[in-house]
């Protein structure tokens, strides 16, 4: 069971070219697609999740071929979009049981257990006779997850699923995807590094619509070792050495500028050697790959 | 700051799509209605207040523009309500609030900006119209009067503009104050639909000036203001701002910156608070957040996925049922449909009882527009709930098959169409049970609403949410349906009436009591199937082309349609293919092969044949006339067939032999047989309906012969034509029109001369001048024919009674089925009707004449009323004009497809809307007693008709129908005495007025009426009412019975107006003879004022009463062209008490221009003044009396 894409390509009308030649084959358990805005990442989540249509390439999922046979891949599909809204005026339970109907939960005596174990899960058990109109944006961003978890679904694919979540909700959310996620395929698209360094066994980085890496973040994470070094700077600095150096990232720590740089031996100039974490795996990523 | 705020609000505008479209729509609009106005789509008769009135005169451009603007107004609430809106739609109001804005200049730019850009949108009207101007100038120079600029301009001036702040104010105010679009679109359709639904049934509110002043488009105070302008005030004048007008602009001038000013004073520019959402009872246990999670899997069934489909429709209808939109829709229509009922369906300010059938179809009418919007608003809200919500996403991931989606928003619409009915019978019976109305026919309910209610709507349903579906835009399909609207306006208005190209349309059925739903459901059936086997097929095709995801583009749809379109699709399209083939072919048949299609153009072109293929061989030609008539007729209710085989008898009156004779017969069917002296026609003209006999034998002169014929008259299947309306299953009421017609008939021509140019026919008049010996050769009911002896004998089947006029002779059943043999024991007008019905028969008896009313057997209520009614007419005329020549007098009930009463010999045809359901409460001494009143007209004819009867002349229906009008007031005011005839003659002036105004060709003199109704009618209970008070009924009533005792039963040469007005001249005393004038021969009307008055109680509660009053009298022309001319008239002055009934009357000679009269009055007047019962002709009869000022002790 592993979600298979083999150069997937995909052009709007407009003509932006949002995925191009992608491949990536992602296997049971949690799969983490990292990238900034505009990367491409949602566009081929909708591809997968059929509500978009791929010019070139094929998606398979366990057999199924994507393209031809949406409804089987429905039949199987979880899915959290980036942004998504809910009918106002109805109730979280019945907003919840009728997309249990929708997903074909039919026997009502286990379509109730489903749901309820479901809001329970989310933490919106209380909330569950409470209009959707009222919910905060954390509040529904759960409750969008637990939707997405209805009828057992085989591929789960969540979109940004914890922008809007305070830490304690996040903590829950990475849990219960952690727990699901042992026997199912979960694609989860984010731009928080630390969702990916916490929950992924392997992820991709997207940029301009192409997959600019892939592997086990802690892999990756050891490629950079001894390659990273860090040093306070003032800006009329980082001017100089982002000239001789390539700068990662420049980080705020207490009020002060600690740049991170990649270099194969210790830069000059009061550098100091730097742990690596998978933030800086994905800013040297960013940094080093030309932009689409 | 003001001024920047409303260029950038104009400019805005200026580069939105939607404005240009707005202004192309109104451009449009205006240029058609021009056009239609113009005649240049001749088909298209607009309700334009009469053909005189011309497509450019500023009456006309008044209403145009009003009506135009009024559409306006639905674009105009969303420029207002998005100028208050758009900071908090785009969230851009934190943004803007929190700079240095006073809320002031804030919202009067946003507001003024709105308005100079809307004000300058709806000239868009003004152009098209001008371009409508020049093209009709080019067709037809005729259809327009001089070229006024400013007759463009002003309506926008007086009315536009005005307009447009008062509402837009309100609409602004609705959006300012709530942030929200959606209660400016309540606003908006409750404003604009309730005002279109109101001001028809306004029409007949008494108080006008009150409706002039209350209502906010001015409309009303531009219509009391012109009601009674002539054509040519209407070609010329532009309505003045002063009086009503003016007052209802300033009034609600001042509204609009009053709401503006609250609007102001109550915006606040910050965060509007949250309600705090309420807590929710926590009954059953939380279930443990850490459980392992139990979520089952999915195992749809078919079954499920249907239970799935209903699920979710029930769960977006109740979203809409919540929803304050649809609440306030409803609220609304509820209302109106209330104030509708309230107001209409009255005869002379009298209403009728609430039977059910007539509820229902008020209240669905009334409801109709409202539901039309709510199905064409809630098919985009229900269609576009997923996305509109952000849930679309999440929806079309899931396994839920197309066809369920698609499916519940079918059905969550038609649970709203199926809602809508509900509130129609709601209000229906609301209204029923508030009038203390019990008899209520819940069947009639269940029928009306299910099968012509929520039935009839499915493909309008349908249709609604296919377009959402297949165009895949809201907007763009709620204008999709808009023009579907427009479409089937314009078909009908383009004289298309092929219902088979008309979506959803069917064949009108109308309820009566008698017939109950009539006998043509075969048809509606055969129709229901034919539009839902479209409906089928279009929701199918929507099916295929839905979009799902995100793909939307044209390739995509075709992809998913291709593989959408599988084996069982293609099985149920293919039955629904042959479905429509097959019901529309069954439907073809019946209406253009089995039965004729005729069409009004086609009518028309046939009139134009006939007059061109006989005019010139026949209207000269000597014929035979018909002197007797002897037939059997045989009415078969059950198969909806009349048969009839009799003999006219036929008499050569002339001094030549008669070989050539042109006989008519009006039905479709040829005759069984059809011979003339034993010989048979040698041609006929199928299509028009014509048999040409040349006979072998002339007729010498003098000689009789007999015009045998065999007739049957069934109704085939269904026609074109719609459902039998004369030969039914429970009601029929034919006449002898259906037999044989002898000779040219010069009532086929067309009478339009505008048709007439078309089919290169000459302009011809009305009818001839009243002394035209020609026209007096005939009498003017029938042409063929003088009085003629009459026997029939009837049957039908054996639970109905068969009637005819004429003595009964003999009743008896033969073979189940029930007969009856009727003989005329004098000469007749050769004018029969032959009826049956299951009635039930209530007999009474006059001197030695039989009555009997013959009614529908619930249909009892005023059956006293017109017992008395005949009694009394019997009475009067008897004793005043000479003896009754029948020994029977009988009244039928016919049912209601046609309203009105109508006099044959001694049977008065009597239709079940009039009378029988008349509700005259004794409690309310206003309410006129219309079943009396109308039957004393038609007893009145038995004498003037059917004793006197006027040639084929100017003036005919004086001696008929006006007279029978005097009989009518007579007997009402010597039963309800003469206080209470104001009220009766205010409804004949008011209707005499607007007939005038609408009139197409000319108005002439009572005394050569051409048949116009509002003249022999409305002005002749005038005029003869006047006449009998100024010389004396007794005066009148000698005249009247010298004029009887010279003509009746006389003819040819036939008695003509000329004849009756020489007779009451020489009962007029000297000093009244040019008042004979005044009322017959001229057209006179009168400008009388009280201006004040005072009074003084001189002598124990009797008044002394000095009255300053006006009198200017006119004499106008036949287009309405008045001149003032001198004055010394008698009129009547007088006083009336609280009431409004007549206190003291009093004759006295006025003088043109203002004078002053005095007089005693035993009792306090509440009012003085001059004409108090609007006897005479008077444009504003409601200034005549005045409050006296009381003074000294």
């Amino acid at each position: 069971m592993e979600l298979k894409l083999e150069g997937v390509s995909k052009k709007y009308p407009n003509g932006v070219q949002a995925l191009s030649d992608v491949s990536l084959t992602i296997p049971r358990g949690m799969f983490g697609l990292l990238g900034p805005n505009g990367a491409g990442k949602s566009t081929l989540m909708r591809c997968v999740s059929t509500l978009q249509d791929f010019d070139g390439g094929t998606i398979s999922f366990d057999g199924i071929d994507v393209k031809a046979q949406k409804e089987k891949l429905r039949e199987v599909l979880g899915y959290l979009p980036q942004d998504f809204g809910v009918y106002p005026k109805v109730t979280a339970w019945d907003m919840l049981d009728h997309l249990a109907q929708l997903k074909g939960l039919s026997v009502r005596k286990s379509r109730h257990e489903a749901v309820k174990g479901l809001l329970a899960r989310v933490n919106l058990w209380e909330h569950r006779d409470k209009r959707l109109g009222g919910f905060s944006g954390g509040m529904k961003q759960r409750f969008g997850i637990a939707q997405a978890l209805l009828g057992q679904p085989k591929l789960i694919i969540v979109d940004e699923p914890t922008a809007g979540l305070d830490p304690a909700e996040r903590f829950r959310f990475h849990n219960l995807l952690a727990e699901i996620s042992e026997d199912v395929v979960v694609l989860l698209s984010t731009h928080i590094v630390t969702d990916v360094a916490d929950l992924c066994p392997r992820m991709a980085v997207m940029n301009g619509g192409k997959v600019i890496l892939q592997g086990a973040p802690l892999a990756l994470i050891d490629d950079l070792k001894g390659k990273l070094w860090r040093k306070f700077v003032t800006p009329a600095e980082l001017e100089a050495i982002s000239k001789s150096y390539q700068v990662i990232a420049v980080r705020r720590v207490a009020g002060q500028r600690l740049a991170h740089v990649y270099a194969a031996s210790q830069p000059d100039g009061g550098f100091e050697p730097a742990a690596p974490d998978l933030e800086d795996v994905y800013f040297h990523q960013l940094s080093s790959a030309p932009r689409a | 700051m003001l001024l920047s705020l409303i260029v950038f609000e104009v400019k805005r505008r200026l580069k939105m799509l939607s404005s240009w479209v707005y202004a192309l729509v109104l451009f449009s609009a205006s240029l058609l209605m021009m056009l239609a106005n113009g005649g240049v789509f001749s088909s298209v008769s607009t309700n334009s207040g009469g053909e005189k009135v011309l497509a450019n005169s500023p009456y006309m451009l008044f209403n145009t523009i009003g009506t135009v603007s009024l559409f306006g107004l639905l674009a105009v609430a969303a420029i207002f309500g998005q100028a208050a809106h758009q900071d908090f739609a785009h969230n851009t109001w934190q943004i803007v609030f929190t700079k240095n804005v006073k809320k002031g200049p804030y919202l009067l730019g946003r507001f003024f900006g709105a308005w100079v850009f809307s004000a300058g949108l709806m000239l868009a009207i003004a152009a098209g119209l001008l371009l409508g101007t020049g093209i009709v100038a080019i067709n037809d120079i005729n259809q327009l009067t001089m070229f006024s600029p400013l007759a463009y301009l002003w309506p926008f001036i007086v009315q536009v503009w005005p307009m447009l702040l008062t509402c837009g104010a309100l609409f602004f105010a609705l959006a300012a104050l709530t942030r929200r679009m959606a209660p400016v679109y309540v606003g908006m359709v409750v404003l604009v639909m309730g005002y279109l639904v109101i001001s028809t049934a306004l029409q007949d509110v008494q108080n006008q000036t009150l409706a002039a002043l209350v209502d906010p488009f001015g409309f009303f105070a531009f219509d009391v203001t012109t009601r009674y302008w002539s054509p040519a005030e209407r070609n010329t004048q532009l309505v003045g701002l002063t009086g009503l007008l003016l007052a209802n602009r300033v009034i609600w001038l001042a509204v609009g910156f009053g709401v503006l000013g609250l609007t102001v004073a109550r915006f606040r520019p910050m965060v509007e608070e949250q309600k705090r959402a309420k807590g929710t009872g926590d009954a059953e246990a939380a279930p443990l957040a850490s459980a392992p999670l139990a979520t089952a899997a999915a195992s749809p069934t078919s079954g499920s996925w249907l239970r799935t489909m209903f699920s979710t429709s029930w769960l977006a209808f109740l979203d809409v049922v919540r929803s304050p939109v649809y609440l306030s829709f409803l609220a609304a229509g509820f209302a109106f449909v209330l104030l509708i009922i309230a107001v209409s369906k009255q005869i002379f300010g009298t209403s009728t009882l609430p039977v059910t059938y007539q509820v229902l179809e008020m209240a669905a009418g009334g409801f109709r527009l409202f539901s039309l919007i709510t199905i064409t608003f809630y098919a985009g809200e229900i269609v576009w709930r997923e996305k509109d919500n952000g849930l679309d996403d999440i929806v079309a991931a899931t396994r839920v098959p197309s066809w369920v989606g698609f499916g519940s928003k079918l059905i969550a619409l038609l649970l709203v169409s199926a809602s809508l009915q509900v509130v129609v019978g709601a209000s229906a019976l609301g209204w029923q049970l508030a009038k203390g109305f019990t008899d209520i026919e819940w069947r009639l309910y269940a029928i009306n609403l299910s099968v012509f209610g929520f039935l009839k709507d499915v493909p309008l349903c349908v249709l609604a949410v296919v377009l959402q579906v297949v165009i895949n835009q809201k907007y763009l399909a709620h204008f999709g349906m808009v023009v579907y609207y427009a479409w089937s306006l314009a078909l009908t208005l383009l004289g298309v009436e092929e219902q088979l190209v008309m979506y959803g349309s069917e064949p009108r059925v109308q309820y009566s009591d008698m017939n109950g739903y009539g006998q043509h459901l075969d048809a509606i059936v055969w129709f229901r199937a034919y539009w839902w086997a479209w409906a089928a097929l279009l929701a199918l095709t929507a099916w295929l082309s839905l979009v799902r995801g995100r793909e939307s583009s044209r390739s995509a749809r075709v992809r998913e349609a291709r593989r959408r379109f599988t084996g069982p699709i293609r099985a149920v399209m293919a039955v629904a293919v042959l479905l429509v083939l097959g019901s529309g072919a069954f439907i073809f048949n019946q209406t253009h092969l089995v039965n004729r299609y005729v069409t009004a153009k086609e009518r028309e072109r046939e009139s134009a044949r006939y007059e061109k293929t006989y005019k010139e061989a026949f209207a000269k030609l000597p014929q035979p006339r018909i002197i007797g008539l002897d037939v059997k007729v045989d009415i078969y209710p059950e198969a909806l067939r009349v048969d009839a085989r009799g003999v006219y008898r036929l008499r050569n009156k002339t001094q030549t032999p008669i070989s050539k004779v042109l006989m008519t017969l009006p039905d479709d069917d040829p005759p069984k047989s059809l011979t003339l002296n034993g010989e048979t026609f040698t041609s006929s003209d199928s299509s028009l309906q014509t048999y040409l006999f040349e006979l072998k034998a002339p007729l010498a002169p003098g000689q009789e012969a007999d015009l045998a014929f065999d007739l049957s008259f069934v109704q085939h299947g269904f026609s074109h034509a719609g459902p039998p309306r004369s030969i039914v299953g429970n009601g029929t009421f034919i006449n002898n029109g259906l037999f044989p017609n002898i000779g040219y008939a010069e009532g086929a021509e067309l009478t339009d001369d505008k048709e007439r140019k078309k089919y290169d026919l000459p302009a011809k008049e009305r009818m001839l001048d009243r002394d035209d010996p020609a026209g007096l050769a005939n009498n003017y009911i029938r042409q063929d024919s003088d009085f003629i002896t009459f026997k029939a004998t009837v049957s039908t089947s054996g639970d109905q009674m068969p009637i005819a006029p004429g003595t009964v002779l003999k009743e008896w059943t033969e073979n189940g089925r029930n007969f009856a043999s009727f003989e005329a024991q004098q000469p007749i007008l050769n004018f029969v009707s032959f009826l049956s019905a299951r009635y039930l028969r209530t007999k009474d008896q006059w001197r030695d004449v039989k009555l009997e009313i013959d009614s529908h057997p619930t249909h009892t209520v005023n059956l006293e009323r017109m017992m008395k009614g005949m009694k009394d007419a019997l009475t009067y005329c008897s004793d005043n004009f000479g003896p009754y020549q029948h020994h029977q007098a009988r009244i039928v009930e016919f049912p209601r497809y046609q309203q009105f009463a109508q006099s044959f010999p001694n049977t008065i045809p009597y239709s079940e809307s009039i009378g029988f359901i008349a509700q005259v409460r004794e409690d309310k001494p206003d309410d006129i007693d219309y079943p009396y009143y109308v039957t004393a007209h038609e007893i009145a004819h038995q004498w003037f008709a059917h004793q006197v009867v006027g040639g084929n002349t100017q003036g005919a229906t004086v001696t008929s129908e006006t007279l029978s009008q005097y009989v009518a007031l007579m007997v009402m005011k010597h039963s309800f005495g003469q206080a209470k005839m104001r009220r009766f003659l205010k409804y004949e002036l008011d209707h005499y007025l607007m007939g005038r105004a609408l009139e197409k060709k000319k108005e002439l003199p009572l005394g050569r009426v051409e048949n116009q109704q509002y003249i022999h009618y409305n002005k002749g209970s005038l005029v003869m009412y006047t006449l009998q008070d100024l010389i004396g009924e007794d005066a009148v009533n000698r005249a009247l019975k010298r004029y009887v005792e010279a003509v009746k039963f006389k003819g040819p040469p036939y008695t003509n107006a000329t004849q009756l007005i020489s007779f009451l001249r020489e009962e007029t005393p000297a000093e009244h003879q040019s008042l004979i004038d005044d009322l017959f021969e001229k057209i006179v009307i009168y400008e009388n004022r009280a201006l004040s008055a005072t009074m003084k109680d001189v002598h124990e509660n009797t008044f002394e009463v000095t009255v300053k009053v006006k009198s200017v009298k006119f004499v106008s022309d036949a287009d309405g062209k008045q001149s003032e001319v001198e004055s010394n008239d008698l009129i009547t002055v007088g006083a009336v008490d609280e009431k409004g009934e007549a206190m003291m009357l009093e004759h006295r000679r006025v003088p043109k221009g203002e004078s002053e009269v005095t007089f005693m009055v035993k009792g306090r007047p509440a009012r003085v003044g001059i004409d108090p019962l609007n006897e005479l002709v008077d444009k504003t009869p409601d200034d005549n009396l005045t409050d006296p000022v009381e003074y000294g002790q």
